[in-house]
């Protein structure tokens, strides 16, 4: 089900789109009603969509080893993105997103029209890219800094033995 | 920029899908820099906004550790890029950037890059979508090493990583803050 043009226009993201640009997203994107606790997307399939939360909450959950639950490392509300990552890599999920207590509505993007845009010279491509991009160099900076700490404990306090 | 700079940056895989004129405007925003042995690019903790691309020699990245010692991370040579996290989030060096016997480096200067990006141009926007795809190759690596380790019943090393990793926030173990980190590169 295609979003609605005022749907979109209602979250952040979307601001600095021009009307007839946004009304163009609207007809790609894939509208979903989902129920509490359904599973939008699923640790270790192949990833060909990013979400758009327009309602509710949505929890990321990672499997925690065998017979035990899920963990849940995130909740996001309206307004933001998950799996974005996805538009530029089809790699596999490393969470499963389902929809909070009462329930979330989705608006998802495919990886082929996302690309098809970014060809097209679309300004919303640009600037998922731009946004993607920052939101890795960002976890980048934060491994980095954790694993050079881990490196100077390691190196400070060498194995007994 | 001469025919054989351009000719040079056109086989850089991470500039491969430009055009020739997405590449002519981007090489406005470089300059090229010759560096001496030893000479460095960029201390830990300095704040990055440029990246380099290694035209010749080779590049050192190296983490300084207790009393003076160094560990050599990578040895970057021709064709390579070096520091790309600064140019797409400008934020403090994670690790010290120099030459090993000399080099000469194409600097892109991240001040003129970003106007590049502001301006919608499709050749600053091809880059930083490889550089994008590059961040996603490392990450999901280091996604994959840190669920094995959660998934493992080896608490002892989990507890010998977890030692100094303090977090300013002081709320949650420093494997949760781990976990958080990696965990929404889905």
């Amino acid at each position: 089900m295609p979003v609605r043009d005022d749907t979109l226009a209602s979250l952040p993201f979307f601001y600095r789109l021009s009307v007839e640009q946004r009304r163009a997203l609207a007809q790609v994107l894939d509208e979903r009603h989902l129920v509490a606790g359904e599973v939008i997307f699923a640790e270790g399939e192949r990833a060909s969509a990013c979400a758009f939360i327009t309602a509710g909450t949505v929890h990321a959950e990672v499997h925690a080893g065998p017979g035990r639950p899920r963990e849940r490392i995130n909740s996001m509300g309206a307004g933001e993105i998950f799996g974005e990552v996805a538009l530029l890599d089809g790699g596999r999920r490393s969470a499963t997103c389902v929809a909070g207590d009462d329930g979330a509505v989705v608006a998802l993007l495919s990886r082929a029209d996302f690309t098809l845009l970014f060809e097209a010279g679309s300004p919303f491509a640009f600037a998922m890219v731009r946004l993607i991009t920052r939101q890795l160099a960002r976890r980048m900076q934060n491994a980095a800094n954790v694993w050079s700490e881990a490196v100077r404990v390691a190196d400070s306090d060498p194995p007994k033995g | 920029m001469t025919s054989d700079g351009r000719e040079f940056l056109s086989r850089v895989p991470l500039l491969r899908h430009l055009t020739p004129d997405e590449l002519g405007r981007l090489t406005r925003a470089m300059y090229r820099r010759s560096l001496r042995a030893g000479e460095r690019l960029a201390e830990l903790g300095s704040p990055g906004t440029d990246a380099y691309i290694v035209r010749e020699g080779s590049v050192l990245l190296e983490l300084p550790l207790a009393g003076g010692a160094t560990r050599t991370v990578a040895r970057m040579g021709p064709g390579t890029v070096v520091g790309e996290v600064g140019l797409v989030e400008p934020s403090p060096r994670t690790l010290r950037i120099g030459a090993d016997l000399g080099a000469e480096v194409y600097v892109i200067d991240g001040q003129r890059f970003g106007v590049l990006c502001d301006t919608d141009d499709p050749g600053a926007h091809k880059l930083l979508r490889a550089i994008a795809l590059t961040l996603c190759d490392r990450l999901r690596q280091t996604t994959t090493r840190l669920q094995d380790e959660l998934q493992s019943d080896d608490s002892g090393q989990r507890e010998q990583v977890a030692v100094g990793l303090s977090d300013p926030i002081g709320v949650d173990r420093p494997w949760d803050r781990l976990k958080r980190l990696f965990g929404r590169s889905s």
